[in-house]
């Protein structure tokens, strides 16, 4: 699976858009975070890998701004590796490696940002 | 039988054909060759931690001004440090937090940023006397602006530590760090079999005196540590050094969310292999060492022990908890205790490090006793008799009982004096001018409340925390013993400050 971020602008917030998509391309797409302002809609929607240009692309038609960045970040030179954010993780994209050193799957991460405020160093650092 | 001594070892490392090998590597040594042999061939066994050490702080002297001041109340980047001695000593420590930037810099970060080099802000008021006439001072320093700088810690090196996990139904900032509800996660402290005192555990070598790895440059062991346990194994050791030569990647501010400031201190202590036990002891492994998790949802100091469990299953990453598998955090770096452990080793490989035998030894039988308390703490002395009313009551009955007994809250109960929902004079008030006569429609079913042995200032800072001025108060069977009010708190604090 493969994760996009999805930024509805004010103009295009109220459409059934995501609805439209799965309905025309029968595509599973998960829904793991979605906030829907006045001013604009932010989703963080799971694709099959198989069908994740196909989906970017249907968006994009739609008018809908589609990045693949990351929802966090560790910034190594302030983590000391104590792993303080590991178990916080509900989705297990925190692990530890053989060294002890923590290690982040940003491809599972859903942006709970559960470890971020764990962290006793500021380390993880939210990515707007 | 293998006899050393610590001149001979000494006098190997100067002449650069000294063994050492580091508590983890010891273990395969010892099992491979055996005591005798490994305590005749390996000469120092070399140890490491890096953790949060709460009770850490440096003592500065910043040498006088002209006029000279006798400074009265001191901070450095704005946060507090301690004035009781001589006119320009001060105390610094680490979990004394700024007054500016709260919960996120504090003295650790202060000791950090001064090792680091950086320019220090310093602010000091005095009453000004005689000899000593300034009354006020802003001025920056560095590390290399003042004349002493000690790193002078009363408690650090915990020889082991609880694991923490919560059964609250809320998240928990802890000391332990951040800890899930519903025991969903477990965190520890401390390197285990790198630990220095549990490869030591008889306190035979760490003693008064012993020279150490401490923050990246050498300090000394002044003592055991305060709340110093040794028959439950949980010794503790003071240490100091000079914050001069000690390098910031081992010494690091933190914050932990909501419960405050600290110190992360690298510590590592060497332990020379003069017998055969002494190589024995130094070959413990994680799975040797036990310790308990305990529920740090319950706020007392007695916490409930959930089980047992050993460093290597803690290191493992995950534990078995009431049939579920919970991911496990170290809340020391590992990766860091290995570090300082290899470190060690070079220097006294490379002939920069020598021994010292301990001039005192640590206490084997120390206990370490809980405060004894005056003053009445826990719900029981607070407790009043709640009034109460079952659900067959109307909002009209319901008016006349918070009159008649002149109280705000009014418990609703079943037939066997079960908790079913409590009831304030606001919600009655609103019922009548909304004229809703049927009680169930205003009854609050959601209720938090107290038991008989909560400490009293665990129940006052729920009421604070949901915006509510009374818990019902519940036996375990959730019958109505009684009431506990935002007001009669209220009592318990003001004799506190008088």
């Amino acid at each position: 699976m493969k994760k996009l971020i999805l930024n509805f602008g004010a103009q295009i917030v109220n459409e059934a858009i995501t609805a439209k998509i799965i309905l025309k391309h029968k595509v599973l797409i998960n829904i793991l975070r979605a906030n829907v302002q006045e001013e604009g809609g932010v989703f963080l929607i799971e694709v099959p890998d198989e069908h994740c240009e196909e989906i970017r692309a249907a968006f994009e038609s739609e008018g809908v701004k589609v990045e693949r960045g990351k929802l966090i970040e560790k910034q190594t030179p302030s983590c000391v590796n104590c792993c303080a954010c590991y178990s916080t993780c509900p989705v297990g994209a925190i692990s530890i490696d053989e060294e002890f050193e923590v290690q982040f799957d940003y491809e599972k991460c859903i942006g709970c940002l559960n470890c971020v405020d764990a962290c006793p160093f500021g380390a993880i650092v939210i990515q707007k | 039988m293998v006899k050393k001594t610590y001149a001979e070892i000494n006098e190997k490392i100067k002449k650069g054909d000294v063994v050492v090998v580091t508590a983890e590597e010891m273990i395969e040594i010892v099992e491979k060759r055996g005591e005798e042999a490994a305590a005749r061939d390996i000469d120092v066994v070399t140890t490491g931690t890096f953790g949060a050490m709460c009770s850490s702080g440096a003592f500065l002297n910043f040498g006088h001004a002209d006029p000279p001041i006798k400074m009265e109340n001191v901070w450095l980047n704005n946060v507090e440090a301690y004035h009781g001695n001589a006119a320009v000593d001060v105390y610094i420590g680490a979990t004394k937090m700024s007054k500016t930037r709260p919960f996120e810099y504090g003295g650790g970060h202060v000791i950090e940023d001064l090792i680091s080099g950086k320019v220090i802000e310093l602010q000091a008021t005095a009453y000004g006397t005689d000899c000593y006439p300034l009354k006020k001072i802003e001025t920056v320093i560095t590390l290399e602006d003042i004349n002493q700088a000690i790193l002078c810690n009363p408690r650090n090196g915990y020889q082991k530590y609880n694991a923490a996990t919560n059964g609250r139904q809320e998240t928990i900032y802890t000391y332990m760090g951040k800890l899930l509800s519903n025991y969903r996660n477990v965190t520890f402290s401390g390197a285990g079999c790198l630990n220095p005192l549990c490869n030591d555990p008889d306190y035979e070598t760490i003693g008064i005196g012993t020279r150490i790895f401490l923050g990246g440059g050498i300090g000394y062991i002044i003592g055991e540590g305060t709340q110093h346990s040794p028959l439950n194994g949980f010794g503790t050791l003071m240490v100091k050094g000079d914050l001069k030569q000690m390098n910031p990647q081992y010494l690091r501010g933190a914050a932990f969310t909501k419960y405050g400031t600290t110190l992360y201190v690298g510590l590592g202590i060497p332990i020379p292999i003069l017998n055969e036990g002494l190589a024995r002891k130094t070959a413990i492994s994680d799975e040797d060492i036990t310790t308990n998790v305990l529920d740090y949802g319950v706020p007392s100091r007695n916490r409930p022990i959930l089980r047992s469990v050993t460093y290597a299953e803690l290191k493992s990453g995950e534990i078995e908890l009431n049939g579920k598998s919970v991911p496990v955090s170290p809340l020391s770096s590992l990766k860091m205790a290995r570090e300082i452990a290899e470190t060690l080793k070079q220097w006294i490989q490379q002939g920069e490090f020598f021994l010292t035998s301990p001039v005192e030894r640590l206490s084997t039988t120390r206990v370490f006793n809980p405060m004894k308390v005056r003053t009445k703490t826990t719900v029981r002395s607070y407790v009043k008799p709640a009034i109460t009313c079952t659900l067959k009551e109307t909002v009209h009955d319901v008016a006349k009982k918070l009159i008649e007994h002149s109280t705000n809250h009014i418990v609703v109960v079943d037939e066997e004096n079960r908790l079913k929902g409590i009831v304030t004079s606001w919600d009655v008030t609103r019922a009548i001018a909304h004229n809703v006569e049927n009680l169930s429609e205003i009854v609050t079913t959601k209720v938090y409340t107290a038991s008989l042995d909560d400490p009293i200032d665990f129940s006052a800072r729920e009421m604070t925390k949901h915006d509510i001025s009374a818990l019902p108060v519940i036996d375990s069977h959730k019958k109505v013993i009684g009431i506990v009010t935002a007001e009669s708190t209220l009592r318990h604090f003001d004799i506190h400050e008088h």
